[in-house]
């Protein structure tokens, strides 16, 4: 705890040297390091609801009231209301990949008494964002499914939808289990009439992952907290690319992908829906396309897409793609064990293997998170409920969940245990507990500007900004056309003027 | 004249047979296709996401044609964009692979059959060149993106990059996405199209080549002059049937893009639009069936416009007028058995 | 003297030409072998060799491992691809189709050709104008029927069932039979007291083997190849995905890329198809220049 405070305080006052030499750069700079001033004087600073931005800020008191958080008690999983189908002999859990479940069937198994054999699961072998059509059409062929795990992106429009999903009640849980939860994954587990219909088991507070070794080559930095005095804004964070860039002999990108950038932005320091009465509200792009732009032709972003073949590679030291990126704007699920990082780190043995460091990057950040959601047409009401209230409500069973897999999961009490014991060390980066960076993040995640298109906005956004710095679109004003073009064609219940 | 009388009478006793024998094919036909035809110009006039089912007449033929449409905002312009982009694109790719389809086939052809030449191992080329057109055409999808993609692990790039060069994003220039599309079609195609010309020339009669050998004239004139006048026929057929089949451009188009879910834009086909408006799911709720039904319609007038042309040709003429004479006659004896069986009656 | 000297330049400008068209042809060969060839090498060497050096022309020795890793191993390059399933759910699927096409295209072109009755000529002229509609137009409609109204999705009926249906194949066969087929037998045979259906099984459907066997043949490798209407289909179930689907499953994965089972996966997928192609080439190839398909 001592050293947390250290370190912390350690890292407002270099955040604060930083800003001194930032001057007057883009208002969201100033305004971040402004607050940080202010927070670090003052113990007990107030969110500004509409700044996401000032998540730096937030650091000190936020530590305060979630650090030494003890877990209130929860109820018992109640009993399934009868309004859903019982006695099913499997219970199938639809997923886009295995590398959460693997871990789960254990857990539930003790936890239950339930019979491992008992769970079994369909992957629609896609990547997240794809999941969403691949469930639609699972659902319309009619396959035996009880439970699904949505994205942040579209769990909304899953849990807005009667035929998809049911609500959590039917299952005999409620909205007080989730006590210990952080609140914008229950928020987002609720349906537009405020009903419960999904539960997240894990809370998904992003970082910037970056080569250790790369750091103290070409900026002498040896430590994440020196590391994030310099890239804690956007500013500093570009500013910082361009002595990479230089220092690398014009080869290493600061960031990793415009979707990696644009994840940042867009749940750190976007502050209006995309979607307001029906309608597309293009302002809320913000800066971020000539942001973008300006980056990628400096050199500053790298140019492979997100889950493409170049993407991970680019992380390791050897290969075509050698040191292609500095850095990684990665989520705890990235992060945790067999996740992206791992593979980018050529896995273990591999040329970086163990050679990345984590600090918090210029934003306060998520990316995704998954929830689980009841199919209407479940037959095994019970065992579903008995899923979910384990892997989302239940202490015990989460704690064993982050030590075997290393998530962060959506329980306030067990994060603050694991991260107060300090125990963890993620091999990853060489020893680092990441939960001593990801924690403070995971309480200030707002997630009241989410909306249910977000998943085709966020492709959409990312495919016209790939293609205008690609130099398919000639200017900022063609780039946001095509976007909305995309977007009106894409999505047909929304109004885009 | 008795037996040809005589096998009248039993062909037409035995015509419920002819019923029975062609009875499965209508009756699947109708239920497979038709159906689903009268469907499809159902939905057409039928909204789209939300408002699936209701009645919406002309409004979406109206979106995608000419982009018209009353509180749609962009979306109307954007989808007649998308629509029209689609038609260009189909048009672009089907043109990049049939000219050179052709001019190869037909140069292979002439070749091939050219006694003169004595090209050593023409059956073994044949088959070479036929090959890849059986090959399922998403392996192909897949081998030419390890190949040549945006992927710098892509064989060309990592090419590019081991010597030095900078990786190139394939896919985002419509030049190379298209070229690669082109290359890809015409790789399958050409044997197809060869192997059909070389039937084309063989059928010409020998006897013409022989005159024209006699009279002195050079292969360039025998080909000008002999073979392609004569196989123009062919040709056109050839080019009709493959305009059909262009637009049906489905497979490669769709397939050729890093990344799941990002259909490459230089390559989206009529086919390719119509599938991602009616597969469900690709729209956040539900899919356009109506606008999938509309742009549906239209390539089905354009293909039943060309289908026409087909028809005509394959509507061997001499056998027309042949099946007009038979009718007549059968008619003339069914008359006169009526006759005779009235006469029968009344004595 | 002179006129020697004008032969010779005259055979030797047709050796020279001979020569070069022959240079073309084994140029295009190669165009259409190698990128096969190289598929087949690279999918004997392991991730790492492909990286460094992408385009292979000795096999090499990570051929099994490479098949493992396709949907086994640390990353699976496609968690659903079963290359024995693929195999046999592609088979299911083509020997069906291609049984019910001839089978019904035969009996179809018979009753056409055999038989005189009303609506003859209508029924052949509505074939031969609907031979042309493709499926990508009815799409909608069929989805939505087969899919939506029916609940057919995953299932094999919608892929198999509208075989029965090829126009195509009817006016082809009805052509051969109309060229090939003496009418008299089948007078001969009633009045050996054949019945009608056992007259076309076995008379009609053996004199007709040579038609058949091609159209077999093309049908088999079309509903083999076909991606399009499987896609529509088959959606979710992995146990029902045919070998097309399972590639673009390939196509579309999003894990660390293992560049060796990559190419071990498509090689598998159509490895089959260029060995029966291989048995039955002559035959394949001389079947199309009788006027084979064309998409």
């Amino acid at each position: 705890m001592n050293k947390l405070k250290r370190t912390l305080a350690l890292m407002a006052a270099l955040a604060m040297t930083a800003t001194a030499f930032v001057g007057c750069g883009g208002n969201d700079s100033s305004s971040t390091s402004e607050s940080k001033a202010e927070s670090s004087a003052e113990d007990s600073s107030e969110a500004d609801a509409d700044s996401a931005e000032d998540s730096t800020a937030e650091e000190e008191s936020s530590v305060e009231s979630a650090a030494g958080y003890t877990n209130v008690d929860v109820p018992a999983l109640g009993e399934p209301d009868g309004s859903l189908k019982d006695g099913g002999d499997k219970l199938t859990i639809l997923c886009w990949n295995d590398d959460d479940l693997k871990y789960m069937y254990d857990i539930v198994a003790d936890a239950t008494g339930m019979d491992k054999s008992m769970i079994n699961y369909k992957n629609v072998g896609s990547n997240g964002t794809d999941a969403n059509e691949q469930y639609a059409q699972v659902f319309l062929s009619g396959d035996d499914v009880d439970l699904y795990f949505c994205d942040a992106d579209w769990n909304m429009a899953y849990q807005n939808n009667d035929e998809y999903s049911a609500p959590l009640s039917a299952v005999g849980i409620s909205e007080d289990m989730y006590a210990n939860a952080y609140d914008y994954t229950v928020a987002m587990g609720k349906d537009k009439n405020g009903v419960l219909k999904g539960a997240s088991w894990q809370a998904a507070a992003g970082g910037y992952a970056y080569r250790a070794d790369l750091a103290e080559e070409y900026l002498g930095v040896t430590s994440p907290e020196d590391m994030q005095a310099q890239v804690g804004s956007w500013d500093d964070f570009w500013k910082t690319a361009a002595t990479v860039y230089e220092k690398s002999g014009n080869t290493t990108a600061m960031a990793d992908s415009l979707g990696g950038v644009w994840r940042a932005y867009s749940n750190g320091n976007r502050t209006k829906s995309w979607v307001n009465d029906g309608k597309l509200d293009p302002s809320s792009v913000g800066d971020f396309i000539s942001m973008a732009k300006e980056n990628f032709d400096k050199g500053y972003i790298s140019g492979a897409t997100q889950w493409s073949d170049d993407w991970l590679p680019q992380g390791q030291s050897d290969g075509a793609q050698a040191n292609k990126t500095f850095g990684f704007f990665f989520p705890t699920w990235a992060i945790a064990k067999g996740g992206s990082l791992e593979q980018a780190e050529g896995g273990e043995g591999g040329s970086t293997y163990g050679k990345y460091a984590l600090c918090e990057g210029p934003t306060s950040w998520f990316w995704g998170g998954t929830w689980i959601c009841v199919y209407p047409k479940t037959d095994n009401a019970k065992e579903a409920g008995q899923f979910i209230y384990t892997m989302t409500a239940d202490a015990d069973a989460m704690q064993k969940y982050v030590d075997v897999r290393g998530d962060f999961v959506n329980n306030k009490g067990v994060m603050s245990a694991t991260t107060e014991a300090g125990t963890n060390s993620n091999p990853l980066f060489g020893g680092q507990d990441q939960f001593q960076i990801l924690f403070n993040s995971a309480d200030k995640i707002d997630m009241s500007i989410a909306s249910e298109y977000d998943a085709k906005i966020n492709t959409d956004l990312q495919n016209a900004v790939q293609d205008y710095c690609n130099g398919v679109t000639a200017s900022e004003d063609d780039c946001l056309n095509a976007f909305l073009d995309a977007i009106a064609a894409d999505v047909t219940d929304i109004t885009v003027e | 004249m008795a037996s040809a009388a005589q096998r009248r009478i039993k062909s037409i006793s035995y015509a419920k047979y002819g019923y029975m024998f062609i009875a499965p094919f209508f009756l699947v036909y109708c239920f497979f296709q038709i159906w689903p035809l009268i469907q499809t110009f159902i939905l057409s006039f039928q909204g789209n996401g939300a408002d699936a089912g209701t009645f919406v007449g002309f409004d979406n033929y109206a979106t995608i044609l000419f982009g018209s449409g009353e509180g749609m905002g962009r979306r109307a312009k954007a989808m007649q964009e998308l629509f029209l982009t689609s038609f260009k694109n189909t048009i672009i790719l089907w043109f990049g692979n049939f000219i050179p389809q052709i001019l190869l086939s037909l140069l292979l052809a002439v070749w091939f059959t050219d006694s003169k030449l004595h090209i050593p191992g023409v059956g073994f080329f044949k088959v070479v060149m036929y090959l890849p057109n059986i090959i399922t055409a998403v392996s192909v999808a897949a081998l030419f993106m390890r190949f040549i993609s945006n992927s710098q692990l892509s064989a060309v790039n990592t090419l590019l990059l081991n010597a030095g060069n900078d990786a190139v994003s394939f896919e985002a220039s419509a030049v190379w996405s298209r070229g690669i599309v082109m290359f890809i079609q015409t790789w399958l195609w050409f044997g197809n199209t060869m192997i059909m010309m070389m039937s084309g020339i063989m059928g010409i009669n020998p006897s013409l080549f022989e005159a024209a050998a006699i009279d002195g004239a050079s292969s360039g004139q025998v080909l000008r002059k002999v073979t392609l006048p004569l196989l123009r026929p062919m040709v056109v057929y050839t080019l009709i049937t493959s305009m059909i089949g262009g637009l049906q451009m489905f497979d490669i188009p769709y397939l050729y893009h890093t990344g799941a879910g990002k259909i490459n834009a230089n390559l989206r086909t009529v086919a390719v639009f119509v599938y991602e408006q009616f597969r469900a799911g690709a729209k956040v709720h539900q899919p356009d069936y109506g606008i999938a039904g509309a742009a549906s319609v239209i390539l089905f007038i354009i293909t039943a416009a060309l289908g026409i042309l087909v028809f005509r040709m394959n509507r061997d003429e001499d056998e027309h007028r042949k099946k007009q004479e038979r009718k007549a006659l059968v008619k003339e004896y069914k008359k006169q058995q009526k006759l005779a069986k009235n006469g029968g009656l009344g004595a | 003297m002179e006129n020697v000297g004008v032969k010779d330049n005259y055979i030797l400008v047709q050796r020279l030409k001979s020569a070069g068209c022959f240079i073309v042809c084994v140029l295009l060969a190669l165009i259409c072998l190698v990128p096969l060839y190289i598929m087949i090498m690279n999918a004997t060497h392991g991730d790492a060799a492909l990286r460094a050096q992408p385009l292979q022309f000795l096999p090499g020795g990570d051929l099994m491992t490479n098949i493992k890793n396709i949907a086994g191993g640390e990353f699976p390059q496609s968690p659903n691809f079963n290359v024995w399933l693929g195999y046999r759910n592609s088979l299911i699927i083509a020997g069906c189709t291609t049984i019910l096409t001839v089978f019904f295209s035969a009996l179809t072109s018979y009753g056409l050709t055999v038989y005189d009755f009303k609506i003859r000529d209508g029924a052949y002229t509505f074939i031969l104008a609907v031979m042309m509609i493709p499926i990508q137009v009815t799409s909608t409609g069929f989805v939505k029927f087969m899919v939506g109204t029916l609940g057919l999705a995953n299932s094999y009926i919608p892929l198999i069932i509208p075989a029965i249906a090829a126009p195509a194949v009817v006016f082809y066969m009805r052509q051969y039979m109309k060229s090939s087929f003496p009418l008299d037998i089948v007078e001969a045979a009633r009045i050996d007291g054949s019945g009608e259906f056992r007259t076309f099984l076995t008379i009609a459907i053996p004199m007709c083997k040579p038609a058949i066997a091609v159209q077999a043949i093309f049908a088999f490798v079309q509903n083999w190849n076909n991606f399009y209407t499987q896609n529509m289909i088959i959606i979710s179930n992995e146990k029902r995905f045919t070998m097309p689907i399972m590639i673009q499953s390939v196509l579309g994965q999003d894990k660390h890329p293992d560049l060796g089972a990559q190419y071990a996966a498509v090689a598998l997928s159509v490895i089959p198809i260029i060995v029966i192609y291989l048995i039955l080439s002559r035959f394949i190839v001389a079947g199309v220049a009788l006027g084979g398909v064309k998409e």
